[in-house]
């Protein structure tokens, strides 16, 4: 039985070899490109590509029944559960439901590692004069090493998938995806790209929405980019809104979901006005479009439009950002109610200066300067024959 | 003289017989094909274990860059800044690390590094005779940085396949300790018949190379792969006190 077992072990040795390198990704890709067939992403080996076990569990949490917010202890928004029985399992979610914690973090982290370790940590974080101890981040330097690797997967990423669960589509749904998430033909660059994000068909001038709350971290153009901002939700979660023509945002400014952050255009590297939505959950790019199937809950925006006007008349930062009221529960409320960090909306901000700094949310070339800012005609989404939204269309 | 057997038991016996020829004639057949399966299975090892060593090079790549990052964070970007400032442009002008995709960029590195050790040390291997003698001897009288790194290198890397092989047959079973176990064995089952073959192949025929230039490029490719393979692919630190 000798050359049967050794047959066996051979299929064994290259089955791993086929799936779980990219040495076996080149073979599966020559393969594919024999059959005319989408090779694999040779990258995705490293877990730092492309975030497999987190788009995953982020597609799980959609399918998920959203739970009644009455039954969810106080402080757990609905989200939250829907992020912590996807990634940890129903199981977990009614034990971390039962401990009855308000805090999120102090909950999932005593699932994770137990009241004793979490009790002794922040013991010795008081005892090495940590000011808040009883804070995660004040005492995880205390956890032992496995310990502290179980709490971050648990609130890290607990706390960063119900962060993005809570995203919103930035514009109207019924505008198509011209470009989704994957590998593509680049339509200027015309080579084969990974598209880490969806272009959406947006005219000049559509108003674009945050997401979700957060703050700005980048308003300024480049040669790629063009006009983008780019928002920190919170727990590793950013949002990127490229090719803009107009901001309506600054840097360091705090922005509520379903504020207006900038008007879709036509700038950088762009073959025709779109927007460019990027989603990134810990630096990893995540497809967006998972979450347009949640964002039923969009509405219009009710902020009026601003004009972007010139450099030379500066703008000071918003001083009340710091003060934001608590976010509002959904983005009706937040678009009915509009933004709270802005309570004069016809005042002008300032344009950002065209750089040449490198871009995040597209592989980047030889830098162009972006065009000039000009004001925008703003132009109304059209709403009488939305496509079905569950399947983007794919064109370049 | 014995009666003679029903005619049912003689139907069985007779399809056993047939049957245990059939496996016998496939047997002999599936070991016709031994030199190409044991080839095929050694590169296949190799890969697996340069791949978990890689899978590491990449995390270590990118906390590198991260704290580079941070580094120049601290210490070129107000200079910087002030400067482009200074010239009419935004402060983030010259700041040419801000926004680097840091984790495609060591995502890269790893699948270079790892593309170019899987082929040195394949190819230290498949270039040689079939079954060559091992000889303490030879390999002092071949001593040099090359005959030095790829030997302890190429066991890391095959140790490391097994390992990872082990994990991977382990991930297919059900949760339970006898899994553990198969997986066990049958890593080792491969390490004994792929693993063991190769590095005595490539170890029986190291020889002086005389240019100890391209054995340091050779070593610095593989240094780290070799490291990293026995730090994370030999399953023997979690026992020691």
């Amino acid at each position: 039985m000798r050359g049967w077992s050794e047959l066996l072990l051979l299929g064994a040795v290259c089955t791993a070899c086929w799936f779980r390198t990219p040495v076996g990704g080149l073979a599966h890709n020559a393969v594919a490109w024999l059959r005319d067939e989408e090779g694999r992403d040779l990258l995705s080996h490293f877990d730092t590509r492309l975030p497999t076990r987190m788009e995953e569990t982020l597609r799980q949490a959609l399918v998920v029944a959203e739970p009644d917010p009455q039954d969810l202890p106080e402080g757990w928004s609905p989200a939250l559960h829907l992020a912590v029985q996807a990634h940890l399992g129903e199981d977990a979610a009614k034990a971390i439901a039962a401990m009855g914690m308000d805090q999120p973090e102090d909950a999932l982290e005593t699932w994770a590692i137990g009241a004793e370790q979490r009790g002794r940590a922040i013991r010795r974080a008081a005892a090495a004069g940590e000011p808040h101890p009883e804070l995660f981040a004040a005492h995880r330097r205390f956890l032992p090493a496995e310990a502290a690797a179980k709490a971050d997967e648990a609130v890290g990423e607990v706390l960063a998938l119900s962060t993005a669960l809570d995203l919103s589509w930035p514009v109207d749904p019924s505008w198509r995806v011209s470009s989704p998430f994957g590998w593509r033909e680049h339509p200027t660059l015309k080579s084969r790209r990974f598209h880490e994000g969806v272009d959406l068909a947006t005219p000049v001038g559509t108003r674009v929405q945050a997401a979700g709350d957060g703050s700005v971290e980048r308003a300024r153009a480049d040669g790629v980019n063009g006009k983008y901002v780019k928002l920190a939700h919170g727990h590793g979660v950013t949002t990127a809104y490229c090719h803009g023509d107009a901001f309506h945002v600054s840097k360091g400014q705090r922005v509520r979901r379903g504020e207006v952050v900038m008007q879709s255009g036509n700038t950088g590297r762009s073959s025709g006005p779109h927007l460019h939505f990027g989603l990134r959950i810990d630096g990893h790019a995540v497809d967006p479009a998972l979450l347009r199937s949640a964002s039923g809950d969009w509405t219009a925006p009710s902020t009026p439009l601003r004009p972007v006007v010139a450099p030379q008349q500066p703008v000071q930062p918003e001083p009340a950002a710091a003060e934001a009221p608590e976010p509002a529960p959904d983005g009706a409320a937040a678009s009915e109610t509009g933004p709270a960090t802005d309570p004069t909306p016809a005042e002008p901000i300032e344009a950002p200066q065209p750089t040449a700094g490198p871009a995040t949310a597209e592989p980047i070339e030889a830098p162009e300067p972006a065009a000039e800012p000009t004001a925008p005609e703003f132009t109304e989404p059209p709403r009488a024959e939305p496509p079905p939204l569950a399947v983007p269309e794919i064109s370049s | 003289m014995s009666p003679p057997r029903p005619l049912a038991i003689r139907i069985v016996v007779g399809i056993g017989r047939l049957l245990g020829r059939l496996l016998r004639g496939s047997d002999r057949a599936a070991g016709g094909l031994a030199r190409v399966s044991a080839t095929l299975g050694q590169v296949a090892l190799v890969c697996l274990g340069v791949h978990l060593a890689a899978d590491q090079l990449d995390d270590r790549a990118l906390a590198g860059l991260t704290a580079l990052q941070g580094w120049l964070d601290t210490t070129l970007a107000g200079p910087l800044g002030g400067a482009a400032e200074s010239m009419g442009m935004g402060f983030d002008a010259l700041l040419f690390w801000d926004g680097l995709p840091l984790s495609t960029m060591s995502a890269w590195l790893a699948l270079v590094v790892e593309l170019l050790a899987a082929a040195l040390l394949c190819s230290s291997f498949l270039l040689t005779g079939r079954k060559p003698t091992l000889s303490w001897s030879a390999w002092r009288s071949a001593l040099s940085i090359h005959a030095l790194v790829l030997p302890i290198t190429l066991a890391g890397v095959l140790l490391a396949g097994s390992w990872s092989m082990a994990m991977a047959a382990e991930d297919l079973m059900p949760v339970h300790v006898a899994s553990r176990w198969a997986a066990g064995l049958l890593g080792l089952a491969v390490l004994l018949r792929f693993g063991l073959p190769a590095w005595g192949r490539a170890v029986a025929v190291l020889e002086r190379s005389g240019k100890p230039r391209r054995d340091l490029l050779v070593a610095l490719v593989m240094t780290p792969v070799g490291l990293l393979a026995w730090m994370h692919g030999v399953p023997i630190w979690g026992w020691l006190p």
